[in-house]
């Protein structure tokens, strides 16, 4: 039997932040603004409350059922024939996800960086990474996102703040002319982005509680609210709306403004360490959490065997998944009540059972 | 064998026959008669070479001196069997043996010619102490005991290696040292099965938590001071004879970045040579890959005067940056190797030939660009700033991987190579503590004491990574 793995508080934290706020900022700005115009922040804002929301929800089932993941969690609510669908599905969608995420990767490198060099390169490059930290064990990847947080954090307030003295606060202006519910036409794809906490399902039972988790959760959305606002803000700021709507990256327009000293400046390569370094966190948690489930499904004794066939499979799914660019931007922007499904309606719909069950009045439900 | 046939019979002839029979019939193995006061016949037994001469001429000259049996020498002296005996003359002592009772005593003489306490070569300081531990077990303890006058410094002994045991010496501090470690320790050194042990670097094979890793599991060190400062951090030492190596355990990654004189300067200074330290490492590890990623795949980054410049360099080259760069990192590991394995005189001589001449005449002979040679030998001279352990080696070892993955997938190979490796030394443990720590698991303080030399009077804490029992070095000095 493999040694049961414990992560702390700040490490779920730096795991969430870091899969939550690392990929959508470089492109969020673009999608929102379509929706918001120059009142995106305000979508972010309650995009927020949404990643809350499932964060609660999430939360809750774990309180429930403090010794269980989600896919446990399913058989014991739902039983073991209809749980066990819907905990498969769920593993689809813990394997879906991985290969959105790194079709993404690749495609913002051939896009932005290095169009020379093949996708399958990049692609390979990060299943490969995304495994060998999942090898390596929970521990090992939550330990290195401790690290990562920090890279990531002060590089983008780095970024922005360097750029303020080239804001035009006016571009902000008029605040809300439209009333309070026209920004939330995009409420769905904010939602789906902020509230992109399901592998923590998987996780929870992995945390030293302590009565600080639910504190550390929560702040991780705020400071994720907090950073993707900014980030939204600052192209708002220094684009105007209109403009920003025009960049497939608009973080990648923002870092090229910035000139140091009058004669430094492309620190593209910050980016592309950001880029890799969050896509990799995000990929190997959903990678984890695939693992994780099938090995609880299938009651699997050596769940890292899987790990290849599982990565080879992931590999062929992303490199096939999309024509390009343009169709994975549209499939996030106009099909994203699928992960919002999966995000929200299946952890809520789990709820709802388990308090129907009687479940919700206790602490602590048998293992 | 059994027991009987072992013990030590009444009959001198007869344990004579059988302890040369033990010791294969060496002919160094001397025996000498002589008779006690009483009129009893003994005999000395002694290897020649091995034992002080001083000694053993007054040994046997006062032969007649001692007196008879167990009870005369005590337990620790008194040998039972052969086997004992035995292994008693190849450790450096003499036999008495004795027909009645039927026994032999052992006396030290060990008289090997051991190099005196000297500065340790490859942890030369400016400033700080200048003595640097020797081959000698004893002498070894005696310096610790030297800088470290505390009744609570505790010593355990043991003999590893079934056919040529090697004494070894276990050092901790009570009420500091955390007991679970400890036994740790020794449970990892009692399953020891090795034939013979030769220095300190089998042991630390033997007991590593990770035996197939590059990165060094404990620390080595050659220096009294350091070992005492580790023992009072909670750390454990470990002195093995025949080797002035010090085995300290556990360690931590970021701990291969400190020198012990960090705390012998100002901490300003200390704290920036640390820092220096580290950065070197960085630029050790990642410049040749850097710059094999920047020019193959990334020439928009760099400013249009610099690129220029580098273009008008690589122009006369005909091979691709990776190999330039391949081709430097290999000749100037052959050089330093060179510098290394010859004598001092001629040493230097081989690294000023190398470095002047040959990379001018590559230069010049359009192998390789003048660029490339400032990127090798800048990143050769910063590992020469991290202090001389295998984590030097492995990073040298892991800048060939950091620039392969930069040659293929630019700026994204050298991170992904990047992260690979923090998640492989995340999962590494010294003797259950996290390596990356105190990074990851992240611990804020500790972390900057590690980074940053704090003033000593504000260091009132101990590591909490390494569980001392006591977490105070000194109360009120936190403010």
């Amino acid at each position: 039997m493999e040694r049961r793995e414990v992560i702390s508080n700040f490490q779920l934290m730096s795991l969430i932040v870091i899969s939550t706020i690392g990929t959508s900022s470089l492109y969020a700005p673009a999608t929102l603004v379509r929706y918001a115009e120059r009142n995106s922040w305000f979508l972010v804002l309650v995009g927020g409350l949404a990643g809350l929301l499932n964060l609660a929800i999430l939360m809750t089932l774990n309180r429930m059922y403090p010794d269980k993941n989600l896919i446990r969690i399913c058989k014991h609510v739902l039983g073991p024939w209809i749980g066990g669908l819907l905990a498969f599905a769920i593993i689809f969608y813990f394997i879906d996800v991985t290969a959105w995420i790194v079709r993404e990767f690749a495609q913002f490198f051939i896009v932005a960086l290095s169009p020379v060099v093949p996708q399958s390169w990049y692609l390979a490059t990060g299943i490969i990474m995304g495994a060998y930290a999942v090898y390596r064990g929970l521990e090992a990847f939550s330990r290195v996102s401790e690290i990562v947080l920090f890279v990531i954090v002060f590089t983008f307030l780095g970024i922005y703040t360097v750029l303020s003295w080239q804001y035009h606060p006016e571009y902000l202006l008029p605040v809300l002319e439209n009333g309070l519910l026209a920004p939330l036409s995009g409420i769905i794809p904010v939602a789906s982005w902020l509230g992109d906490l399901m592998f923590i399902s998987m996780m929870l039972n992995h945390v030293r509680r302590t009565k600080k988790t639910a504190a550390y959760a929560v702040g991780a959305v705020a400071v994720t609210t907090v950073l993707l606002m900014l980030s939204v803000l600052s192209c708002t700021l220094l684009f105007g709306a209109k403009a920003s709507e025009s960049f497939t990256y608009p973080s990648i327009s923002l870092i090229q403004n910035i000139r140091l000293f009058r004669h430094i400046e492309r620190f593209d390569a910050a980016l592309v360490a950001v880029w890799v370094m969050s896509c990799f966190i995000k990929l190997t948690v959903y990678l984890w959490s695939a693992q994780q489930g099938l090995a609880d499904l299938l009651k699997l004794k050596k769940p890292r065997m899987f790990l290849i066939p599982v990565a080879a499979g992931i590999y062929v799914c992303a490199k096939f998944k999309v024509w390009g660019l343009i169709e994975l931007g549209r499939f996030y922007d106009q099909q994203a009540w699928y992960f919002c499904l999966f995000q929200y309606a299946v952890p809520g719909f789990l709820l709802l059972v388990a308090w129907l069950r009687g479940d919700g009045g206790k602490t602590k439900v048998g293992a | 064998m059994s027991d009987r046939q072992t013990e030590f019979s009444e009959d001198l002839a007869e344990n004579v026959r059988r302890i040369r029979e033990c010791m294969q019939h060496t002919d160094d193995l001397i025996f000498v008669d002589r008779e006690l006061a009483s009129g009893k016949p003994i005999k000395i037994a002694y290897l020649k070479g091995l034992t002080d001469d001083r000694r053993l001429e007054y040994l046997l000259a006062h032969a007649r001196e001692f007196g008879n049996g167990d009870f005369a020498f005590g337990d620790d002296g008194w040998r039972k069997s052969i086997q004992q005996g035995a292994e008693s003359l190849a450790a450096g002592q003499a036999l008495l043996l004795f027909a009645d009772p039927p026994g032999a005593a052992a006396i030290d003489l060990l008289g090997v010619q051991l190099r005196n306490v000297e500065e340790p070569s490859s942890e030369s300081t400016v400033k700080g102490p200048r003595s640097g531990f020797t081959e000698s077990l004893t002498n070894n303890l005696a310096l610790v005991r030297y800088y470290c006058p505390s009744p609570q410094l505790k010593i355990e002994s043991c003999k590893i290696g079934r056919l040529s045991p090697t004494p070894l010496a276990i050092l901790s501090v009570g009420g500091i040292t955390n007991p679970s470690i400890l036994k740790e320790v020794h449970r990892r050194i009692d399953e020891i099965t090795a034939d013979f042990i030769v220095g300190s670097n089998a042991i630390e094979e033997w007991i590593a938590d990770h035996r197939g890793t590059m990165f060094p599991m404990v620390e080595s060190t050659e220096r009294p001071d350091r070992v005492v400062g580790a023992l009072m951090d909670g750390r454990i030492a470990i002195i093995v004879q025949g080797t002035p190596f010090v085995i300290l355990l556990p360690f931590v990654f970021l701990q291969a970045f400190q020198v012990g004189e960090d705390y012998f300067w100002n901490f300003y200074i200390g704290s920036l040579l640390r820092m220096l330290r580290i950065f070197c490492g960085l630029i050790g590890l990642l410049l040749p890959g850097f710059y094999v990623a920047t020019v193959t795949y990334h020439h928009e980054l760099v400013p249009t005067a610099l690129l220029q410049s580098i273009a008008a360099a690589k122009e006369p080259v005909p091979f691709p940056a990776v190999v330039e760069s391949f081709a430097m990192m290999f000749a100037f590991e052959i050089m330093r190797e060179a510098g290394i394995r010859m004598p001092k005189q001629i040493g230097q001589a081989v690294s000023i030939v190398g470095a002047l001449i040959l990379g001018q005449a590559a230069v010049e002979a359009g192998i390789v660009s003048p660029i490339m040679v400032i990127v090798a030998a800048l990143t050769g001279i910063c590992t020469f700033t991290l202090p001389p352990n295998a984590m030097n080696y492995a990073i040298r070892l892991l800048q060939f991987g950091m620039t392969f993955l930069a040659s293929l997938l630019g700026y994204v190979g050298l991170v992904a190579g990047i992260i690979g490796l923090l998640i492989y030394l995340a999962s590494l443990r010294s003797f259950g503590i996290p390596y990356l720590g105190p990074a990851a698991p992240l611990n804020a303080q500790e972390l900057t004491d590690v980074i940053v030399r704090r003033p000593i009077p504000w260091d009132s804490k101990r590591p909490t990574l390494f569980r001392a029992l006591n977490p105070y070095r000194f109360r009120g000095g936190d403010k």
